[in-house]
């Protein structure tokens, strides 16, 4: 049962991270453009925030594998399961909307003079 | 003999899944109009913002369901299995709720702020009223900074 758990989890997983990455891939193109208003650059750092994000997946989906407790019933399954993968899609959310807001940060101050020393800093690490 | 947990389970997945999907579903295609109108109507950036917003939402929603899917009530019938799947089910349309407010004020705001017509008179000190004003408010932050 612990195996069919850890098949059933590791479908899952790497089904939705390429299903999840291919999406954002495809749809944040655009958004990156307009940040870096370079198409070169967006698509370069396009490329480079999959693989990052395909990297990081993987890395927690095997991470978290382990299950301390033994699945003996379908609904142990069902539990496990859904534990595990919940945790997994949350975590994306988290990192989807730093990597938005970061972006998003970036195309506003592109075009704009920052005085404040603060901000300068974080806008000198993030472009 | 029927698993009443397991049907529990998945009539649980079944229905929170279908609401998260219905709701995205209802506020991204309204959403969009606000976008064209944040972005200076640059329709292929709003439908960009669109789609990365709407993954989000989903991420989230999605992930929550299925991490909060645990209960540790005994169910042996289905009076029990109804009282634990409206309570399950019930939590889940609050959290899209929330979810669903916090959207649309943010899209509001947004949409306040890029709709206000910009006043260059006032922001480089030349209106003839609030000119001294805000040279004296930026002094005061000079001062506090």
């Amino acid at each position: 049962m612990t195996l069919i758990t850890y098949i059933l989890y590791l479908h899952a997983s790497a089904w939705i991270t390429f299903w999840v990455g291919h999406s954002l891939h495809k749809n944040g193109r655009y958004f990156l453009v307009e940040a870096f208003d370079n198409e070169a650059i967006a698509d370069a750092v396009n490329k480079l925030l999959l693989v990052g994000f395909y990297l990081i997946n993987v890395a927690y989906t095997l991470l978290i594998l382990q299950e301390e407790y033994a699945v003996t019933s379908l609904r142990g399954i069902i539990e496990t399961l859904c534990n595990k993968v919940g945790l997994i899609v949350f975590v994306l959310a988290v990192m989807h909307f730093f990597n938005l807001s970061v972006f998003g940060v970036i195309r506003h101050y592109r075009s704009r003079e920052v005085t404040h020393p603060f901000l300068k800093n974080i806008l000198k690490i993030f472009s | 003999m029927v698993n009443y947990p397991v049907i529990a389970y998945i009539i649980y997945l079944w229905v929170s899944i279908a609401l998260t999907l219905w709701v995205a579903h209802i506020l991204f295609k309204n959403a969009r109009v606000f976008f064209t109108d944040i972005f200076g109507h640059n329709e292929e950036l709003a439908d960009s913002v669109n789609h990365l917003l709407k993954a989000g939402f989903y991420l989230v929603n999605i992930g929550l369901v299925m991490y909060l899917l645990e209960h540790s009530t005994t169910i042996n019938n289905y009076k029990t299995l109804l009282e634990v799947l409206s309570v399950k089910v019930g939590g889940v349309i609050l959290l899209l709720g929330a979810m669903h407010f916090l959207n649309v004020y943010i899209l509001f705001k947004l949409r306040r702020k890029a709709v206000t017509p910009a006043r260059p008179a006032i922001a480089s000190g030349e209106h003839p009223h609030f000119g001294e004003m805000l040279k004296e408010l930026d002094e005061i932050e000079i001062e506090k900074a």
